[in-house]
């Protein structure tokens, strides 16, 4: 027990060797009060500016999820707002061209959509992938996205088969609030 | 095998709920019998789910194709451990899996209670067994493992390629360690509302098994990030996904947890915050299964959807009515012990410190759940994306590591000024310095520095903690300087181990931060002959080189690499092809340096022999991975048992210990 001081004996004679008795300090009720109301005051600080961060990091990054559907009935309301869609790549859609763009379709099932994407693409990028695109809509009818992420499912599901329909990921449960 | 293991699981899951029932009442009643009939069960428990899992690995071994879950997640080209890795890839084995850690968890809590905390004990395993219970009844009715197929393949589908990965070895098995074991300490602090003794006893038999969870989750969560680190397409090592999210908030609410619970230790105080903050991790454990396991969210990882998503739901709506209503019940003799006397103290920093870490985990959940919200009120899905949680996240942190270096800086109670004033010094001297020299290197962003000296105050402060204790060992018991540092630690193991996490927690956070703020990189499409430069470094492509094994095709772009000039060496970006499941996978070119990583990815290659080729230069990624180690190591010396521990189990009195531990006032 000597040894697992810090040898610092000094410091301990300095501390008041008395222990109050349960629930009591000595300090008179007011001033019991007055140190509770400055704790309060500086957690409700913490939690106000940690509730302030959340609300401009909302404001500033929020984006729509949608699908296919949604977005083709929001028209031309849709041009320039950051968008994130949750579709499927359309089988033997997808074209990829040397200076790195690459071209493809995605689907909810019964709309389309082109989409141009810049960038590396994921390994299981592939027809029939369920893919997570952000990006905007051009006037041109195309979505450009800036990120392309692939939903990962953990058993490998033969290409072509209506991919789409048996993976957890699908737009249609998307849709549901995902 | 198949039915040996169902049958087992029928039994397993009739005994669970024997368990937990017989041990409320035998308790209730003291009835010994009962009792030890309740520990029984448990026991044929362990033994019925280790037969069962040991049934379906057999299974997955003998590639019995005819078991649905051993043709949808193996095939006869797996290599073993990959194939072994199975019992976790999918969602029913992973439930089975889930099972069988708390099986074996009860088992470990019967062990560690043979001599003690008999009023506890009963309570603790009606709560695991109830939790058993409940899993044990997913995976029979919702997701049977051993579920048949009309007629047997010839061989499986086989393991997505994405997974075929050692990452998958270890990264799952760690994080569902970590999520499991959170269940006992939940378990132990409804043991103590529901008996009504609601002192330490519950802190102390649940001390090791936090620090384990927590561990685990910590460790998983690493191991995750490095995984995806190297493998494209997860987003660098960390992508604000909703399955990282959903494990990094009770990892967070956990590490407040186990600062909290020594406030409660010492001064008698936060006993209500300790008991919310276990069941809220505990709810997250469950959030972070039901998200990963039930794809409630959109996510990266979307394993599959089902029904498991909302009964996982249902289970932490009922936890969290029934733990809330007991908390609520037993709340007039939950009353502090001790008040709060300084703003400055050692508690107030703590209690900081768990407000933000809470604050964090907060903001994550909203960020998380926030396109449900908004579907819920407006109509549109609304979701938030990495951006946000760097935003927000980012001063959280930096707030997080400034408390974490003046906790050990300032005394239990009340700080006096001169206290303060030789603590602070060296350290306030060395983050000035810090901030100093990265200005003189031309560094000009706010958050750079900020965070960077803030780091260097928390290392020199646990620096300063390490130093002044073997200068005192030196001096006082002649020991000799390269002894003191090992014994110093071991005479404290809880504290100095806790210093060394922080010291590790340090090196990450210095690592993230670099990472995010001073990645750089290019990408060019090159023909044979052609360069392109990032960083310090030039990388020129010298063609395509191709090779192929039983399974799969490679091709790998050549690439020469100069650094500051000099030549050093090639890298090799490659293109995987897994043959059968025409499916490609990349696997990054990584030279990793503890200044910094060049890391190559391989896009696409032309028919004209010309590939794209992205570079990134990612600085100090290394020390994540090296703080993580670092972390282990701390958290394994203040795992250890400790002499000191054993006295406060003899319940000496409070003042007594404070005084045997005098760290500095």
């Amino acid at each position: 027990m000597a040894e697992g001081m810090t040898g610092r004996g000094a410091t301990s004679r300095r501390r008041p060797l008395r222990t109050p008795p349960p629930g009591i300090s000595a300090a008179p009720p007011e001033a019991r009060f007055f140190r509770r109301r400055r704790f309060l005051i500086v957690a409700l600080v913490v939690v106000a500016a940690v509730g302030a961060l959340i609300y401009i990091g909302i404001r500033g990054s929020s984006m729509y999820y949608m699908t296919v559907a949604e977005l083709n009935a929001q028209g031309d309301a849709a041009y320039g707002d950051k968008i994130r869609l949750g579709a499927t790549v359309v089988d033997g859609s997808i074209q990829s061209k040397p200076d790195g763009v690459t071209r493809f379709v995605v689907t909810d099932g019964t709309n389309t959509l082109p989409v141009s994407y810049e960038g590396g693409l994921p390994d299981n990028f592939d027809d029939g992938a369920d893919v997570v695109l952000q990006g905007k809509m051009t006037p041109s009818g195309i979505f450009e996205a800036s990120s392309l992420l692939t939903k990962c499912p953990s058993k490998y599901k033969p290409s072509g088969k209506g991919g789409s329909a048996q993976t957890g990921g699908s737009p249609a449960t998307s849709s549901g609030g995902e | 095998m198949g039915d040996i293991g169902y049958v087992a699981l029928v039994i397993a899951f009739v005994l669970a709920a024997y368990a937990t029932g017989a041990s409320l009442i035998a308790v209730r009643t003291g009835q010994g019998d009962l009792w030890l009939s309740a520990r029984n069960a448990v026991w044929v428990t362990v033994a019925l789910t280790s037969l069962a899992s040991a049934a379906l690995l057999y299974s997955l071994l003998s590639r019995d194709f005819g078991l649905r879950y051993v043709a949808e997640y193996t095939s006869r080209d797996l290599s073993i451990p990959l194939t072994l890795s199975a019992w976790w890839a999918g969602q029913a084995g992973s439930l089975l899996f889930w099972s069988w850690l708390l099986a074996v968890f009860a088992g470990a809590v019967l062990i560690q209670n043979r001599r003690q905390n008999h009023e506890l004990t009963p309570y603790t395993l009606s709560v695991i067994m109830a939790i058993l219970a409940f899993f044990l009844g997913v995976v029979l009715f919702a997701e049977n493992p051993f579920e048949k197929l009309p007629a047997t393949p010839a061989d499986g589908l086989g393991l997505n390629p994405l997974l075929r990965n050692k990452g998958m070895l270890y990264h799952p098995p760690m994080l569902y360690l970590g999520y499991v074991g959170f269940t006992v300490p939940y378990a132990y602090a409804m043991a103590a509302l529901m008996s009504g003794r609601l002192g330490n006893q519950w802190i102390h038999a649940s001390r090791r098994w936090i620090l384990f969870a927590w561990l685990f989750l910590g460790a998983g969560n690493l191991l995750g990030a490095q995984w995806a680190y190297t493998v494209l397409g997860w987003g660098g090592f960390w992508g604000w996904d909703p399955v990282e999210n959903a494990s990094l908030m009770p990892w967070l609410t956990g590490t407040a947890f186990l600062h909290s619970v020594m406030i409660q230790q010492r001064r008698g105080m936060l006993k209500v915050w300790n008991l919310a903050l276990i069941i809220t991790t505990f709810s997250l454990c469950l959030f972070g299964t039901a998200v990963t396991r039930g794809g409630i969210l959109s996510s990266v990882h979307s394993f599959s959807a089902g029904p498991l998503g909302w009964l996982l739901v249902g289970l932490i709506a009922v936890v969290l009515l029934v733990s809330l209503r007991l908390l609520w019940e037993r709340m007039p003799d939950l009353r502090s012990e001790h008040e709060l006397d300084s703003l400055i103290s050692r508690e107030s920093n703590f209690l900081f410190n768990n407000l933000i870490l809470v604050g964090a985990a907060f903001a994550i959940f909203w960020g998380s759940i926030f396109p449900l919200l908004s579907e819920a009120v407006q109509g549109s899905s609304i979701t938030v994306g990495p951006s946000f949680y760097n935003q927000v996240t980012g001063p959280i942190f930096l707030a997080m590591i400034v408390l974490m270096g003046l906790c050990p800086l300032i005394g239990w109670r009340k700080a006096s000024p001169e206290n303060l004033m030789r603590n602070f010094l060296i350290p306030v001297s060395v983050a000035l310095a810090a901030g100093v020299l990265l200005y003189g290197q031309g560094i000009r962003s706010l958050a750079a520095l900020l965070a960077f000296p803030a780091m260097a105050f928390v290392a020199a402060v646990s620096l300063q903690e390490f130093y002044r204790g073997v200068r005192a060992r030196v001096r006082a018991d002649r020991d000799n300087l390269l002894w003191a540092l090992p014994r110093l630690v071991w005479s404290n193991k809880p504290r100095y181990g806790g210093q060394i996490v922080h010291l590790g927690t340090i090196l990450i956070a210095m690592g993230v931060a670099s990472y995010f703020m001073y990645s750089t990189s290019a990408s060019a499409i090159l023909a044979p002959g052609e360069s392109l430069s990032v960083g310090r470094y030039e990388l020129t492509f010298d063609g395509v080189e191709q090779r192929s094994t039983e399974t799969r095709d490679l091709v790998a772009a050549n690439l020469a690499v100069t650094r500051d000039g000099e030549p050093d060496g090639t890298i090799m970006p490659e293109k995987v092809l897994f043959r059968r499941q025409q499916s490609v996978m990349t696997n990054i070119g990584l030279r990793a340096g503890l200044r910094e990583d060049l890391y190559v990815i391989l896009g696409s290659i032309g028919d004209d022999g010309r590939v794209s080729i992205e570079a990134f230069v990612n600085p100090m990624v290394t020390w994540i991975w090296i703080g993580g180690g670092v972390m282990l190591a701390g958290t394994l010396i203040a795992f250890w048992p400790d002499s000191r521990e054993r006295r406060r189990a003899l319940h000496l009195p409070e003042m007594e210990l404070r005084t045997l531990e005098s760290s500095r006032v």
